[in-house]
């Protein structure tokens, strides 16, 4: 059940973000709001469900990029594991800090990676590729924190069930 | 316990891992089968998205709307009085392609699609459709809005097709000037924007000049409109001025668009 319920809330951000998010651009960046959701779970939930609902959400992803390589899953994956591993907590006390340091770290992999496909290209605007990163990060962060204060309830009921 | 815990965790990230590479190293097509029985989620949110966006945009249009009225008044007035002028040069036009045995080179095999996905990566510009090999759509195929230029077919799956949009800064387009037939390179660049490349200082090209493909290298069929020239800089000592070029058609809210079959 708490499996389900996870892998709906996973799926529909996920879909909502690669279908409706474009639209709503800060700077010609979006928010990674999946990624948020991922975060605040694999820090929240002690389960290890976070890494197969990482991996589907990462797979989705990378169908709708341009990537030779599954970046954004690889990405998802390593998120949630950093998440689970060091940033565990059982409760909402002091989680901000980790919330925001793993965010911002995941959200800048994301940024630098796309760096190699830059370079091999005819790339122009530098500027622009500053902007993007910078915009899309704090964008990322704001909304993000935003999401887990509306998700948190969602994560202490998943706490408590799976303690059970 | 926490040992046992911790051991579980790692193997399970172990296998996540394994079947992700062997989506992408051995063939087994995961992703795609996990997006491609997806579609019709898909298709809901993606219809969702047009419709939510289109009604924040009419929310923070409306402060404009009345002087836009005014402005569209008067420019309905010239319309129809360049329509009347069009329609003698249409007929004239008519006569002389008659009279020239000219081929009527316009006739694509055109299919309709709608944007399921965007690059969730704010750097790539592609886009997904709706549309794929079951529908006769192949790598290389051009894609059209309202006529203008938008990109071409990098991937295809038996349902989905993925496009490079010309503002990917993989994207290069053999393209020129219409004014002044200059030919030059139209490349993508970070942020929605578009690049002329390779123009001669010597060239005298003009703000709001339109620029379309040339046809070169027979990617793209000539005279499909790209975008307008927006500025222009000439740098001393450069062989080449830089020109930006405004696409033709906002990319970041494209929801139906036009693919050339053939």
């Amino acid at each position: 059940m708490v499996f389900l319920i996870s892998l709906l809330v996973t799926l529909g951000l996920t879909f909502l973000e690669i279908s409706v998010s474009h639209y709503f651009q800060f700077f010609n960046a979006s928010a990674f709001f999946t990624l948020a959701f991922l975060v605040g779970l694999s820090i929240r939930s002690r389960n290890y469900f976070q890494i197969i609902l990482a991996g589907l959400a990462g797979l989705v992803f990378d169908f709708a990029s341009l990537n030779t390589v599954p970046i954004f899953t690889i990405i998802f994956i390593l998120t949630v594991i950093i998440g689970r591993v060091f940033f565990y907590r059982k409760t909402s006390y002091k989680i901000i800090n980790p919330f925001v340091l793993l965010l911002l770290i995941s959200t800048s992999l994301i940024y630098l990676s796309s760096l190699p496909i830059l370079f091999r290209s005819n790339f122009v605007g530098w500027q622009n590729y500053v902007v993007i990163f910078a915009a899309g990060t704090v964008l990322t962060l704001v909304i993000g924190l935003i999401e887990y204060r509306l998700f948190e309830p969602y994560f202490n009921w998943l706490d408590e069930r799976t303690e059970k | 316990m926490k040992r046992k815990n911790i051991l579980t965790f790692f193997v399970i990230s172990l296998i996540v891992l394994g079947i992700v590479s062997a989506d992408r190293f051995l063939g087994f097509k995961i992703g795609q089968a996990t997006a491609s029985y997806t579609r019709p989620v898909a298709v809901v949110f993606s219809s969702l998205g047009s419709n939510v966006s289109g009604f924040f945009r009419n929310i923070v249009k409306v402060g404009d709307l009345q002087s836009e009225n005014r402005d569209l008044q008067d420019k309905l007035d010239k319309a129809l009085i360049e329509t009347s002028r069009l329609s003698a040069a249409q007929q004239e036009n008519d006569d002389l392609k008659a009279n020239l045995n000219f081929k009527k080179s316009n006739r694509f095999d055109l299919i309709g699609a709608n944007v399921i996905f965007f690059d969730p990566n704010n750097i790539r510009e592609t886009i997904t459709l709706d549309v794929g090999k079951n529908d006769g759509i192949n790598k290389g195929n051009v894609v059209l809005s309202r006529g203008f230029l938008v990109g071409k077919v990098k991937e295809v799956t038996a349902r989905t097709a993925k496009i490079l949009l010309i503002t990917d800064p993989e994207s290069a387009i053999p393209a020129m000037v219409v004014n002044t037939n200059s030919s030059g390179i139209v490349n993508g660049k970070i942020g929605n924007n578009l690049v002329l490349d390779q123009i001669p200082q010597s060239e005298k090209v003009r703000i709001g000049d339109l620029v379309s493909t040339s046809g070169l290298g027979n990617q793209f069929p000539k005279g499909l409109l790209i975008g307008k020239i927006e500025s222009i800089q000439q740098i001393s000592g450069s062989i080449f001025q830089s020109i930006e070029v405004r696409p033709m058609v906002d990319l970041n809210i494209l929801s139906k668009v036009m693919v050339i079959k053939e």
